[in-house]
């Protein structure tokens, strides 16, 4: 079912969605959530003429969802409509959003060579230039790129895995497997303590958001139908939780598909989980690993994806579950980068001014980390607060005792 | 997942059992779906303006004790005098301590707001720039109203405002006149300014160099002995900032007036709770909606042991004790069905009106009250409800989901709110039958 399709029905016009909009509170133009979603269905039903470019200023962050008292989809109904009625034009910003939303293609293309492809991107020539001519901000660092994939350095492990009596299945995503393979080898370290063994799936594709962000749906569409296969798979062969690290791969496989894409996950939807959830319940039911104490103090960012799967409740239990560490629950707001958005030069500003609030509240917390469960809130943070910003299963595994 | 309380339901009534409930030490959640009906409300709490039979109250303390013996039914009568008062005084210095200062008439009368309709309105107690008008209204000191419209501004509409505040009989030796100011920022604007909201306005003068230039213009068209009164178009995120700032600059006694929502007052005061909430180590579930519970039978009563919700539908929600502050129908507390009204999470037993044609008055803006607004959750005298005839022991029902009162002809919305909430943690932490 396409509840975009006609959940506008709903909507009371009331404009709380607008007041929660990070968009439209940084860029007067922005005609709010309300105007784009649910008042805009209606008039593009009559005629397409009434598609405003000015959707394409959206984030995605979902965060009007989260506020509406009606429980309207209002940004599905925004998504969908970019994915039907945006046109493409031939130009170098749409090679730029082509680039930044082939995470698989240019993460493929870029870790054999990580050392030097990081070298380049991060070159103040370079910049300028890809400012001036595709139109990525100068102000940005492109994210850096890991020597060899996390897939790959799985492949000596997963015979181990094997051995561990329960096993879970995990869906790694772009940034683990090109960025941070860390982070999965961490999450490793973390279940293994917990006498669980980690599988991957067969094959993998982007989860899509990108892709989705960037206006490139049946992309997106077709990643859907392969991952949804490919998870149906390991739920027959296996009959494992699909376990993901990122609040938003997790939120795109099983909201954006049937929402946004109109793909249908219904088989597999209730086995995938966000990977804090699935760790506090372990804990509750008495499998929590052994941790010793982390005598510091850490900021807890809450991702606008997370906020809207309702599972922030869920890492900030874990946090508090961890001896002597000191949490801070920020208020929960935007970053201002929303995946792609942020490295666009006509977006940088906007960016800059959502996120505003959130770097000076870091910046005065005397914190040691800040937690957050998305990659891309984590660049963000990091690049303008400079305070070191990791997942929470990266500080779960410092505090195991083997 | 486990709480000492558990609280559904984020507008006034269930923030108030919910910093009262972390005041006292216990593990608390609010479940929230989506924001609160405080979007559109005056940001004034109202207390008592009218008895059940209409007539007008000017100090409700001075008549509370009648009041409770004529009308046993209604929720200020179950809470009693002195828990009403100690909650608002709660209130007041909790929602002070946020930032924004709440005063209400030294001697305990009830005061006159100025309505966006340009009709008065009695409520108990308000935010700094709200003009508190005498309930006895021959004795206003008023000289001078000025009513601003903002330009190109469609939710509040300056002329209708002058033209019934001219109605009223003690204004006819006064002035009143509107006067149309601009705010610069809308000339930048790639968007027709008539499509902005006050939320948006609010946005706009955010910025240091439009209140400068907004407060200039404000100069030019009042004095001092004024009242200006200004739609509510200030306070994104910063409570009372921006209007200290601006009478600061103009030295002009402001009457902030709401406009078509959202309602700047209204989030001004959600906004200062849920802040306060979550810094005070409280659990938000934001946008998530309680789907069923599952309550078990002990001793002759109903104890509710969990709640399920669209996003905990394997992992149940425990609590030692449950506060219901579910709202009415604009927040989904009640669900009217063609011949009945229902409470969709635990079909709780409500004083249902049989004839569906006597719900409500023939005219809209009856003076008299309308029924289906006292239609609420039947509960015993400790507030809990009933489960077809059964007492359940450890859930409480607070503020618009109550029976026998009417919030909006009583104008005691925010008063029951505020005080059932309060109580009903008293009762809670009292329940010596249910371990914590």
């Amino acid at each position: 079912m396409n509840i975009a399709q006609n959940s506008f029905e709903k909507c009371i016009k009331c404009t709380i969605c607008t007041v929660y909009c990070p968009v439209a509170k940084a860029n007067p133009n922005y005609p709010g959530p309300k105007e784009c979603g649910p008042d805009g269905a209606r008039l593009r039903i009559k005629s397409l003429d009434y598609y405003d470019q000015a959707l394409k200023l959206c984030t995605n962050c979902k965060r009007c969802e989260t506020a509406c008292p009606s429980n309207v989809n209002v940004g599905d109904i925004i998504a969908v409509a970019r994915g039907k009625f945006e046109k493409k034009v031939i130009n170098p910003k749409l090679m730029r959003d082509f680039i930044l939303s082939q995470t698989d293609l240019f993460g493929t293309l870029s870790t054999p060579f990580a050392p030097i492809v990081n070298k380049i991107t991060d070159s103040q020539i370079i910049k300028t230039v890809m400012h001036k001519t595709i139109g990525i901000d100068k102000h940005k660092a492109l994210p850096k790129y890991s020597l060899g994939t996390f897939r790959n350095w799985f492949k000596k492990n997963a015979p181990d895995q094997e051995q561990y009596p329960r096993q879970v299945s995990y869906f790694h995503g772009c940034y683990v497997n090109y960025n941070d393979p860390d982070l999965g080898k961490d999450l490793l370290k973390v279940l293994n303590a917990m006498n669980i063994g980690l599988k991957l799936l067969n094959k993998e594709k982007c989860c899509g958001v990108p892709l989705i962000a960037n206006g490139f749906h049946d992309k997106a569409r077709k990643n859907a139908r392969f991952n949804v296969k490919n998870m149906t798979e390991a739920v027959e062969k296996f009959n494992t939780p699909i376990l993901s690290t990122s609040s938003t791969c997790s939120f795109t496989l099983k909201q954006e598909y049937p929402h946004v894409l109109d793909v249908d996950n219904s088989q597999v939807v209730d086995k995938i989980e966000y990977i804090t959830s699935f760790l506090l319940r372990e804990f509750m039911n008495g499998n929590a690993p052994k941790l010793k104490e982390i005598n510091k103090t850490i900021v807890y960012h809450t991702p606008c994806h997370l906020e809207r799967s309702g599972l922030a409740i869920f890492t900030i239990e874990l946090l508090r579950a961890i001896p002597g560490l000191k949490v801070i629950v920020l208020e929960s707001e935007c970053c201002g980068l929303a995946g792609t958005y942020g490295f666009k030069k006509e977006n940088y500003d906007v960016s800059m001014k959502i996120g505003k609030h959130l770097f000076e509240t870091i910046k005065n917390s005397d914190a040691d980390y800040a937690i957050t469960d998305c990659e891309t809130c984590k660049w963000q943070i990091e690049e303008n607060t400079h305070l070191k910003t990791i997942h929470p299963i990266n500080l779960l595994a410092q505090g195991l005792t083997v | 997942m486990k709480f000492d309380s558990i609280i559904i339901g984020g507008g006034i009534a269930g923030y108030t059992a919910g910093l009262r409930c972390l005041e006292a030490g216990l593990k608390t959640a609010i479940i929230s779906n989506g924001q609160s009906a405080l979007h559109f409300s005056s940001g004034s709490i109202d207390l008592l303006s009218h008895t059940p039979t209409g007539k007008i109250i000017r100090n409700p303390e001075a008549v509370f004790e009648k009041f409770a013996r004529e009308f046993p039914d209604h929720p200020y009568s179950k809470v009693g005098k002195e828990i009403l008062f100690e909650s608002l005084d709660w209130y007041k210095k909790i929602l002070s301590s946020a930032g924004i200062p709440l005063t209400h008439q030294e001697n305990g009368d009830n005061h006159f707001r100025i309505t966006p309709l340009g009709t008065l309105k009695s409520t108990w107690m308000s935010q700094p720039y709200i003009y508190q008008l005498p309930v006895r209204l021959e004795e206003h000191k008023v000289q001078r109203i000025i009513v601003v419209q903002i330009d190109n501004f469609r939710d509040f509409n300056s002329k209708m405002v002058t033209d019934n505040l001219n109605q009223i009989p003690e204004f006819k030796d006064i002035k009143i006149k509107n006067a149309s100011v601009s705010i610069d920022g809308f000339s930048g604007l790639k968007r027709n300014p008539c499509e902005l909201r006050s939320i948006d306005i609010a946005r706009i003068l955010s910025d240091e160099h439009e209140v400068r230039s907004f407060a200039d213009k404000l100069k030019k068209i009042a004095s001092p002995d004024d009242i200006l009164i200004l739609p509510a178009v200030t306070g994104n995120g910063d409570g009372l900032a921006v209007l200290n700032k601006l009478h600061e600059l103009t030295g002009l006694t402001i009457h902030e007036v709401p406009t078509m929502p959202p309602s700047l007052l209204g989030i001004r005061l959600e906004e200062a709770m849920s802040r306060l909430f979550i810094n005070n180590g409280g659990s938000l579930l934001k946008g998530d909606q309680v789907t069923k519970g599952e309550m078990a039978e002990e001793g002759g009563t109903l104890h509710l042991k969990s709640i399920y919700t669209r996003n905990f539908k394997e992992m149940p929600l425990t609590a030692a004790n449950f506060i219901l502050a579910s709202g009415s129908f604009f927040s989904k507390g009640f669900k009217a069905h063609y011949n009945q009204i229902k409470e969709p999470v635990f079909d709780l037993d409500l004083s249902n009106i049989e004839d569906r044609k006597s719900w409500h008055q023939e005219q809209f803006f009856s003076q008299k009250s309308h029924p289906f607004l006292s239609i609420g959750i039947k509960t015993n005298a400790t507030f809990n409800p009933m489960h077809k005839g059964v007492v359940v022991n450890n859930l409480f029902c607070t503020g618009s989901s109550l029976a026998g009162y009417d919030p909006i002809a009583q104008g005691c919305g925010s008063g029951v709110a505020i005080s059932t909430g309060y109580y009903s943690v008293n009762q809670m932490l009292n329940n010596s039958g249910v371990n914590r």
